[in-house]
């Protein structure tokens, strides 16, 4: 059973037009920055929201096709998480995880059954008793996925499952959750910010901004070549977008970057961050691209230094704290910055 | 010294009631045949007055809150009319609507043998009238206040319009209406002005307790005093049960 969306509609300022199939078992990741319209696709998939135009389907059912067709959301069969747990504070652990089931139909006794066992499965049964507000957040967010499983979803959404989470309950609830997507049988699509997220948890990731699609692949593919400076940046690798003629590369900004590809026409290119080499005076000899420009910002990730360029290119650099302080780099400073030819990666746009 | 006078305005009445109740007959006063009698017959009908509200002020607060029915305003201003209409021009509305003489009334009478007027049927509908918008309006604002997520998530699990109601949003919002049902039965046990209107002052039917203290001035004023006294208490225990919404929050 695929799921297959093409979702058209106006909410607010945002238009939201994308197109998704996820296949059975597999798992979709939604990226994007805020306000991308990540959640607003989520929504109309789970039937919270009409499409204007395009169509939800799964497998041979049309949730939604206008102008005929609108199923609601309690007859689509659709297991949601969301990023706050949304558990029901008035009812246990248990009847929450029960409701789904209750819901439709299931003898009460049956339903706490199945309920009971779904807690144990993501660990805990202990606190079937317990009410939300008892819980910790990584145990509510187990809780609100008990709760979806339960209701025996052909479909699961996860809408920032994690981000609530602190890092350290978040990488445990991240490694629970992918394997309990691995005994899922339908479709998953997970809307999430968090890059490490897809990385783990999802088979292909779909990249939404501004309510488009911009890159759709597996994570391998949009990690070797992004097509977006949103997505350069999650995988932390410099992007340069223009046409390329053979081995010259001419950015947007009228810079010409010297390439090792026999490349035509509109293209891409990637520039690793540890590939740029900063020096005080003009480098000479072997790097065949070299530009003057601005430290405008130092940022310390682990045991390296990522350093901010200004214009041209805007690039990123990283170097190590020796480096920094040998050159002297304060925000502001002058500085040389140098590329090798064959650390462009270029392929076309 | 503005605020003082105030003060005194508002508590010297009751001082006034306190010092003139006689205590040492009061609980001869409040057991006597009429006053057990009115006490009664006000019971059963704030209590029936503050069950219809609950019962049809539920369903049009939802309306009110979650729906886009075309008139909602008008439907707002109805709930709101018996609010700051007298009441004694509520109970002549009323009289106008159901008496024997008028179309509706006249029915009930043939159909189902029903006659509201001089009634505790009728007492109950005039205290209901100028109960029902307290109840719609305390119970409207908390399902304005709710988090709509949650009746979206019980929707997304399965569970039906009326489901997602009644396990969902009712106890959510629990809290709000048993409020609304104290307010509304305080405003049905006080209820005169539609009651004497509509519903006469009939001894044993329609004789709640603010009618038996307008008519025991007269001839019992010691009576009077003492219901009065016992009505007070009554006002008194409902600020304390509903402190949290009002005085003590800030």
């Amino acid at each position: 059973m695929n799921l297959d969306v093409s979702a058209g509609l106006q909410v607010g300022r945002l238009a939201l037009d994308v197109s998704l199939r996820v296949e059975a078992g597999t798992v979709t990741a939604v990226l994007g920055p805020n306000a991308a319209g990540k959640t607003t696709l989520l929504r109309a998939i789970a039937g919270e929201l009409a499409v204007e135009r395009g169509w939800v389907r799964l497998g041979d059912r049309v949730f939604d096709e206008p102008p005929g067709t609108f199923v609601r959301p309690e007859h689509r069969r659709i297991g949601a998480v969301h990023q706050e747990g949304l558990l029901f504070p008035h009812l246990t652990a248990l009847e929450n995880v029960a409701f789904g089931p209750r819901s439709r139909r299931v003898p009460a006794a049956t339903a706490r059954r199945a309920a009971a066992q779904w807690l144990d499965r993501v660990g805990l049964g202990q606190q079937a008793t317990s009410r939300p507000a008892a819980l910790s957040g990584g145990q509510a967010q187990r809780v609100a996925l008990a709760r979806a499983l339960a209701s025996e979803p052909d479909l699961l959404l996860l809408d920032e499952p994690l981000s609530a989470l602190d890092a350290s309950t978040r990488a445990e609830v991240r490694r629970e959750l992918r394997q309990h997507l691995a005994g899922f049988d339908g479709p998953t699509v997970v809307v999430t910010h968090d890059p490490v997220d897809a990385l783990v948890l999802a088979d292909h990731v779909t990249v939404v901004e501004a309510g488009r699609v911009v890159q759709a692949g597996t994570v391998a593919e949009l990690a070797a070549r992004p097509r977006s400076r949103y997505v350069a940046e999650l995988i932390g690798t410099n992007l340069l977008e223009g046409r390329a003629a053979g081995a010259e590369l001419v950015t947007a900004d009228g810079t010409t970057v010297i390439t090792s590809s026999g490349l035509h026409g509109p293209a891409y290119a990637t520039v690793a961050p540890s590939a740029v080499a900063l020096h005080l005076a003009e480098p000479q000899g072997s790097p065949r691209n070299r530009w003057r420009t601005t430290v405008e910002h130092l940022d310390l990730l682990g045991d390296r230094v990522r350093v901010q360029l200004g214009s041209p290119l805007g690039l990123v650099a990283e170097v190590t704290p020796a480096a920094v302080a040998e050159l002297s780099l304060v925000e502001g400073a002058a500085v040389w910055a140098s590329v090798k030819a064959t650390e462009v990666s270029v392929y076309a746009g | 010294m503005g605020a003082l006078l105030a003060v005194a305005f508002l508590g010297l009445p009751l001082a006034g009631l306190l010092q003139r109740a006689s205590w040492s007959t009061l609980w001869a006063d409040l057991t006597s045949e009429q006053s057990l009698e009115a006490l009664r017959l006000s019971l059963v009908t704030s209590l029936a007055a503050a069950a219809v509200a609950v019962l049809l002020g539920t369903p049009l607060a939802w309306i009110l809150a979650r729906t886009e029915v075309p008139g909602r305003s008008v439907i707002r201003g109805l709930v709101l009319l018996p609010m700051v209409v007298p009441p004694v021009v509520g109970g002549v509305a009323l009289l106008s609507a159901f008496s024997l003489r008028s179309p509706i009334g006249g029915w009930l009478h043939d159909v189902f043998g029903l006659q509201l007027t001089f009634s505790t049927a009728g007492a109950v509908l005039a205290a209901a009238f100028v109960a029902m918008p307290f109840l719609v309006l305390t119970v409207e604002g908390a399902l304005r206040g709710m988090d709509e997520r949650y009746e979206r998530v019980a929707a997304g699990l399965g569970a039906d319009r009326f489901t997602v109601f009644r396990r969902v949003t009712l106890p959510m919002i629990g809290p709000s209406l048993a409020a609304g049902a104290v307010l509304a039965w305080a405003r049905a046990l006080g209820e005169f002005g539609a009651t004497i209107t509509f519903a006469g002052n009939v001894a044993g039917r329609t004789r709640t307790l603010p009618l038996a203290v307008y008519l025991e001035l007269e001839s019992d004023p010691q009576a009077a005093v003492a219901l009065s006294v016992a009505l007070l208490a009554v006002s008194l225990a409902v600020l304390v049960v509903l402190r949290d919404r009002w005085w003590v929050r800030s």
